[in-house]
């Protein structure tokens, strides 16, 4: 069974977490091809047919801090930041 | 005798659904999406913790149940994980005890809905025939079409919940964030035992309100 924590102060976390905003770019497979979209965003930017294609257009984003490449189950795939890239 | 007049006594939840499902690492990538896809659209999911002390499960299974006016009844995984180990009888035998209660008294029960989750289309046919006729789709153990599943279920009875798509999105954005804090505590984020389920569910409702709250 699962560990029983302090949920307030980690729910608290997670509430927190949803009120930043740290220039992050989604990159997410979906049925429709690569969706980019910016963290918040009720929708996605573009949606593109590679991954490939996807990637690069999040990092043409000027709010671009960061890109988040999502896996087919919502996981982390790659977490690249701008300033990596721009190496 | 007694139990039984408790549970006819409980008041049904309109937003209450029961979830009967496999517990272990490798569904907890359906499982998640399940869970924020119903937390998502205002509905609360009910989910028994794997083991309750002090109490009987099944007992605390049945309540659950009782006072859920919807239920979802996984069934993709009843064969055995790995080739040497037995099949899965909980989730049939879960998915029977709510029939059995709902046909106790049709007349309290009549508003209860039951959808069953399969791996893939019509396979129910071969194993459990007996269900046919109920609300029975494929999520073909993809995350996404899980959230779709669930999300086109429930559309008739709120016009107003979002496409599938909007909830997918968020649930990748949660993905990324619940990662980072878990690990950052300690947790591991892939595994099912890492945290309760009430916890998980706390997570999710926590970043949902504010993420929904954001876009108003």
């Amino acid at each position: 069974m699962g560990k029983k924590i302090n949920s307030t102060n980690l729910s608290d976390k997670f509430s927190k977490a949803a009120s930043t905003n740290h220039g992050r770019v989604h990159v997410v497979p979906s049925k429709d091809g690569w969706s980019v979209k910016k963290e918040g965003a009720k929708r996605a930017t573009v949606v593109k047919n590679s991954k490939e294609s996807a990637v690069k257009a999040a990092n043409s984003i000027k709010s671009m801090q960061r890109v988040i490449v999502h896996k087919k189950d919502g996981t982390i795939q790659k977490n690249i930041k701008k300033s990596d890239r721009t190496q | 005798m007694e139990q039984f007049r408790k549970i006819l006594k409980k008041v049904i939840e309109p937003n209450s659904v029961f979830i009967n499902c496999p517990f272990d690492n490798n569904y907890f990538p359906l499982l998640k999406p399940l869970l924020f896809t119903l937390i998502y659209i205002d509905l609360t999911p009910k989910i028994s913790e794997t083991s309750d002390s002090g109490k009987v499960r099944l007992n605390n299974v049945k309540d659950l149940m009782s006072i859920s006016k919807y239920s979802i009844h996984d069934l993709s995984r009843m064969e055995p994980l790995n080739k040497n180990e037995y099949p899965r009888f909980n989730m049939p035998f879960e998915c029977g005890i709510d029939f059995g209660l709902k046909m106790s008294d049709e007349k309290k029960y009549a508003s209860k809905k039951f959808l069953i989750l399969e791996k893939e289309n019509y396979r129910y046919q071969k194993v459990i025939s007996d269900i046919s006729g109920n609300d029975i789709k494929a999520h073909n153990n993809d995350p996404e079409q899980m959230i779709k599943v669930i999300r086109d279920w429930f559309k008739p009875i709120n016009l107003n919940i979002p496409r599938h798509k909007e909830i997918w999105l968020a649930f990748n954005e949660f993905e990324f964030v619940n990662e980072e804090i878990l690990v950052k505590e300690g947790y591991d984020p892939k595994d099912i035992n890492s945290l309760t389920f009430s916890d998980i569910i706390e997570n999710m409702k926590a970043w949902i309100q504010k993420y929904k709250g954001n876009q108003e």
